[in-house]
């Protein structure tokens, strides 16, 4: 049964008590008994020394991996690769196994999944599935308390702290589509946060929803980097100034985009801070006050290897905080580009672009792979939104949302963009579109494309 | 295994000689001194030679360079991976653990110290910049005490190595006496001299310039991490696996090994899993024998049949110490050689089965310590299964059971126990945690204390370090946890390791625990409680994961004690403990005992009123102690 369609045929006094309920069982889960233990931990290993990071770092790897030799799909590679799980530099054992790609997990999720816990006693998860099908698996109670650990350490050190009111628009549908006046939010006070549906969001509704986080006086805001893009856009088209009571702006999930960043900035008056997480929890990035992202070293185990020649590296994890489906190697499929592949210490390697995925690139007719494409609409501010999508190398479509205030001279500078940045190579129509699809979980891609990246 | 010890301050290299000779014991096969005229400082060590017996292995040792020179006791048992990591950027001399300890230290600076898997008690002296890192391993097997002058710094694998350093005032620690009187043994850093410190297991200190300029922990149990919710198989196989890794890897030795063996479930695990890594006939294993029934057993099964059963079934040689039931109460050699007023005369039975080891050829004994501190066993664990009744009662109730405990006999084991309960009852599930551990309640300790000490307001309190250590548990943490904390924390390494450590190598034997190896550790920390302490079946995952390995009548073989029947010899008049030690000029003359408080205790024990035996044992043996450790001259 479709859990989410049954909801949204409830009356709303139903729904609103379905919310509360799923909201005091995600505070329990999510920040149970054991959270506080975990927070602590993960803020006390921001003060450590380079050389107890590395020990902690070999410590969790070397657990891991007598854990998973329990899994007869490590068991299985451990012997193939001659992998010791009981050795003593554990980081020479990793480097034997190969990289892990997504379909090989998806192939064989049975497989990883580890005998040697209950699996009725772990939290059951989903990746939302952004490039393909989702991956159920399990994570362990601490698992799921290091993943929000790591993400309110950030968050504190912004500022924001857990009694915060977070006005958060993501990709659940909580309001019936049907349904054409406010309220288009819900509550969920056990989590402190105002639901906004991203649906509704319109240039006809975003007043009442700013003026909603304003009554609310809520001095947070979190969501997709694309909703939040829209919200931004429609400020500045209408002149619409923020709600005073909002302090922090913080995006994830998706790629923040340079046009989406400079939109948000520009109508909040605020920075926009981000973090890099998967729900597999390999790997974690997260943004400090001054801007700079670093990869979270004591989170999980990152490998940065050049992925092409432009300098964009993959991001490839070892999750070790989730004995319960242990992933060695795991490609996340997401592209980044860092400053240092050295790691010693907490903040060793800062990650100076998310570029996003592996699949985001744009393939030419001499066969390269060209990613960032977000710089492309960089400085185009009368852009709404854009998403470029090719089926044929060497082809592409470019398909944009006009602002109010576009026009022919923005009209020009994209195709001088495109000539610059494509010449010949690509043969590029540009579409103009009222808006785009976005993905089932909400998400808004960039790129969508027909051809698998070599 | 060695005697360590070193100085800073202007007698350094005289105290280092003299230290030598007080630890001798600790290592006869060879000694040697370090000075460094530049810091004023001394390092001296007394070797048993168990890996790299060859002279390149000798302690102190510098590194070819001249940067750093260390001292160590104990062992490493993952040094090899981690030599396998330094020899591209450092060129051994030797084959054993010690250079490699330099090596890494030189490489890693203290951040090497949560690289090691092994026991040790350590000493560097950086050459460098003239700083000295001290520091003592996670579950502190490995003793090191630390003195603290107004002209020196010193310390020492044992007490006895400290007593000469110039302006060592010799006042007594209260606190510390206290704990010895209710725990039999003192938990935390405190000693019975108030200049005296235990160094805190998993601890590192950088002295510089004669004073401490940085301390951290580097180690400590891993009570706060969550439990996993594990099968019952795969915890059972997981255990095995770890455990027969932890033995392996203490197999490591350049000398003869043997093996503790009483026929109870921890030590023939250790047998039975150390004897597939070995040639037949390559580990001998050793017992006692003593002849309660000439003082009634009060208890404690005969564990010799036991042994030849398990010895059999494994097909291992076994050797049995025979010890008269007065060898196992002579006091002063009891205290003299634990450094420390232990009255827990089982201690002895560990120094005549390692003498006998020594006797047969052997310098390494591996141990079954510490599996009732990791996996349960003690009966006062079964007695947590009780803790909801106690929350259940109403209060008026508890404080009525509290009442009726006075008036319970104490004479058989049943009425100790049920009196014992009892009297907690109404105390907070915190204070009766603690109260586990006590062998007397603390009213009846205060009354023992001097009439000055009393009135002066100098009566110490004795569970400080208890409170703070659960405090320092995370909220949520099961109560058998809790215990466990505790019980590796204090117990096992304040008492049973002590005495281990103390007993052996006065005999001059090293005794391994691979019950404690850190992976090991590691694991028992996640498991479920209920998987430790099922109902009132203690080490219930541990019997699973041992089917197959050792006999099921082995497994199954009720706890019994390490000890001896005490209370009966208690009973009877002991013309010593009573007419000398105990004596009231004695008790006068030392002013920390009411005479009529402790002779009052005596009788009412005698006469079966009161389970005093252990406090009257502790009494007698803090004024043996402050015989020995107190009035002995300075040199």
């Amino acid at each position: 049964m479709d859990l989410e369609k049954f909801y949204l045929k409830l009356p709303t006094f139903f729904q609103k008590a379905v919310l509360q309920w799923q909201g005091r069982r995600v505070r329990e889960g999510r920040y149970g008994i054991g959270f506080n233990r975990v927070m602590q931990a993960s803020l006390e290993r921001l003060e450590f020394s380079p050389g107890r990071m590395d020990d902690y770092r070999a410590s969790r790897l070397s657990a891991h991996f007598k854990y998973a030799r329990h899994s007869p799909f490590w068991a299985d590679r451990f012997q193939q690769y001659s992998v010791n799980a009981n050795a003593s530099d554990p980081f020479a054992e990793l480097a034997k196994l190969p990289i892990l790609k997504k379909d090989d997990v998806r192939r064989h999720a049975k497989q990883i999944q580890n005998p040697l816990f209950e699996s009725n006693k772990l939290q059951r998860l989903h990746t939302s599935g952004t490039t393909g099908s989702g991956l159920v698996f399990r994570e362990t109670l601490d698992a799921e308390s290091e993943r929000w650990a790591v993400w309110w350490r950030y968050r504190q050190k912004l500022g924001i702290n857990p009694d915060n009111l977070c006005a958060l628009f993501g990709g659940r549908c909580l309001i019936p589509i049907s349904q054409k006046d406010p309220p288009y939010w819900r509550y969920s006070p056990y989590t402190r946060q105002i639901l906004f549906s991203s649906q509704h969001l319109s240039q006809e509704t975003f007043r009442a929803y700013l003026a909603q986080i304003e009554l609310d006086k809520a001095p947070w805001i979190h969501g997709y980097p694309s909703c939040l893009g829209l919200l931004a856009t429609w400020m500045i088209e209408h002149g619409v100034p923020p709600p005073p009571c909002v302090k922090f702006i913080t995006v994830g999930a998706e790629n923040l985009t340079a046009h989406a960043k400079n939109r948000i900035e520009n109508a909040f008056g605020l920075p926009v801070y981000q973090h890099y997480g998967l729900a597999e929890s390999t790997a974690n990035f997260s943004q400090e006050p001054d801007g700079r992202i670093y990869v979270d070293e004591d989170f999980s185990h990152v490998e940065l290897p050049l992925a092409n020649q432009g300098g964009s590296r993959q991001v490839i994890g070892t999750n070790w905080h989730n004995p319960a489906f242990p992933l060695f190697r795991y490609d996340s499929g997401d592209l980044c580009q860092a400053s240092s592949t050295h790691i010693h210490g907490p903040k060793s390697r800062e990650v100076l672009a998310i570029d996003g995925r592996l699949e985001d690139a744009l393939i030419l007719k001499n066969g390269a792979h060209i990613f960032c494409l977000n710089q492309v609409f960089a400085d185009m501010t009368n852009i709404r939104e854009a998403q470029v999508r090719q089926t044929v190398i060497g082809e592409a479509e470019f398909r944009i949302v006009k602002g109010s205030d576009y026009g022919a001279a923005d009209e020009a500078a994209l195709a001088a963009e495109i000539e610059k940045r494509f010449g010949t190579l690509c043969d590029v129509r540009v579409t103009y579109v009222d808006e785009l699809p976005r993905t089932a979980s909400g998400k808004l891609r960039l790129v969508v494309s027909g051809i698998s990246p070599k | 295994m060695c005697g360590i010890f070193g100085a800073i301050g202007p007698s350094a290299e005289s105290l280092a000689k003299q230290a030598m000779v007080s630890l001798a014991h600790r290592g006869p096969d060879g000694r040697g001194t370090f000075f460094a005229p530049a810091s004023n400082l001394s390092l001296a060590q007394t070797r048993l030679a168990i890996q790299d017996t060859s002279d390149a292995a000798v302690q102190p040792m510098t590194d070819a360079a001249g940067q750093a020179t260390i001292i160590f006791n104990g062992e490493i048992y993952n040094f090899r991976e981690l030599r396998n990591q330094l020899s591209s950027e450092y060129r051994f001399r030797s084959t054993g653990d010690t250079e490699v300890l330099l090596a890494a230290y030189l490489r890693w600076g203290g951040d090497m110290l949560g690289k090691l898997n092994g026991v040790f008690a350590l000493a560097i002296y950086d050459h460098r910049d003239r700083s000295l890192l001290l520091a003592r391993d996670g579950l502190g097997v490995k003793p090191l005490y630390c003195l603290q002058t107004k002209s020196h710094f010193a310390f020492a694998s044992e007490i006895k190595a400290l007593l000469p350093v110039p302006d060592f005032d010799r006042s007594l620690d209260l606190q510390g006496i206290g704990h010895y009187l209710t725990y039999l043994y003192s938990p935390g850093h405190q000693t019975p001299f108030k200049d005296v410190k235990k160094m805190t297991p998993g601890h590192a200190v950088v002295i510089k310039d004669g004073r401490q300029a940085r301390e951290w922990a580097f180690y400590d149990l891993p009570y706060e991490s969550e439990v996993l919710p594990f099968t019952v198989k795969g915890a059972a196989t997981e255990l095995k696996s770890r455990l027969d890794t932890a033995v392996e890897r203490q197999l490591v030795s350049d000398a003869p090994v043997g093996a503790f063996l009483s026929g109870g479930l921890d030590s023939t695990s250790i047998c039975a899993l150390a004897r597939r890594h070995l040639a037949p006939g390559e580990l001998d294993c050793f017992t006692i024998d003593v002849r309660f029934a000439e003082v009634g057993n009060e208890g404690f099964a005969e564990d010799l049949p036991y042994a030849r059963q398990a010895a059999k079934a494994l097909g291992l040689k076994l050797h049995v110490a025979q010890v008269s039931p007065d060898k196992l109460i002579d006091l002063e050699k009891l205290v003299w050689h634990l450094d420390e007023p232990q009255a827990d005369p089982a201690a002895l039975n560990n120094f005549y089965i390692c003498e006998a080891a020594r006797q047969a050829g052997i310098k390494v004994m591996l141990s079954g310590a510490g599996g009732d501190d990791i996996f349960t066993g003690y009966r006062r664990h079964q007695a947590l299964d009780f803790e909801r009744y106690w929350q259940w009662l109403p209060s008026t109730a508890k404080k009525s059971l509290s009442l009726l405990s006075y008036f319970m006999p104490q004479k058989y084991p049943w009425g100790r126990r049920i009196h014992k309960a009892f009297r907690q009852a109404s105390m907070s599930s915190e204070e009766r945690m603690i109260g586990y551990f006590q062998w007397k309640d603390a009213p009846s300790i205060q009354r023992l204390w001097s009439k000055q000490i009393r009135s002066a307001g100098m009566v110490p309190a004795t569970d400080i370090p208890l409170i703070e250590a659960l405090q320092r548990l995370p909220q949520g943490t099961h109560e058998l946890n809790k215990m466990l904390y505790l019980e590796a924390k204090y117990f096992l390494a304040d008492h049973n390791l002590n005495y281990t450590d103390k007993m052996s190598m006065a005999a001059g034997v090293e005794v391994r625990v691979p019950f404690l190896d850190r992976d090991l550790i590691d694991f028992a920390t996640r498991l479920p409680a209920h998987y430790k302490q099922h109902g009132q079946v203690g080490k219930w995952i541990f019997r699973k994961s041992m089917e197959g390995i050792v006999p099921p009548e082995i497994i199954h073989r009720p706890k019994t004690g390490f000890g001896v029947p005490l209370r009966g010899w208690m009973k009877v008049k002991n013309n010593r403990i009573e007419e000398d030690y105990l004596s009231r000029e004695s008790l006068l003359r030392r002013g920390l005992f009411d005479p009529d408080a402790v002779h009052d205790l005596i009788s009412r024990n005698r006469a079966g009123h009161v389970d005093a035996s252990y406090v009257i044992l502790a009494l007698a043996c803090v004024e043996i102690w402050c015989r020995q450790f107190v009035d002995a001259p300075a040199a």
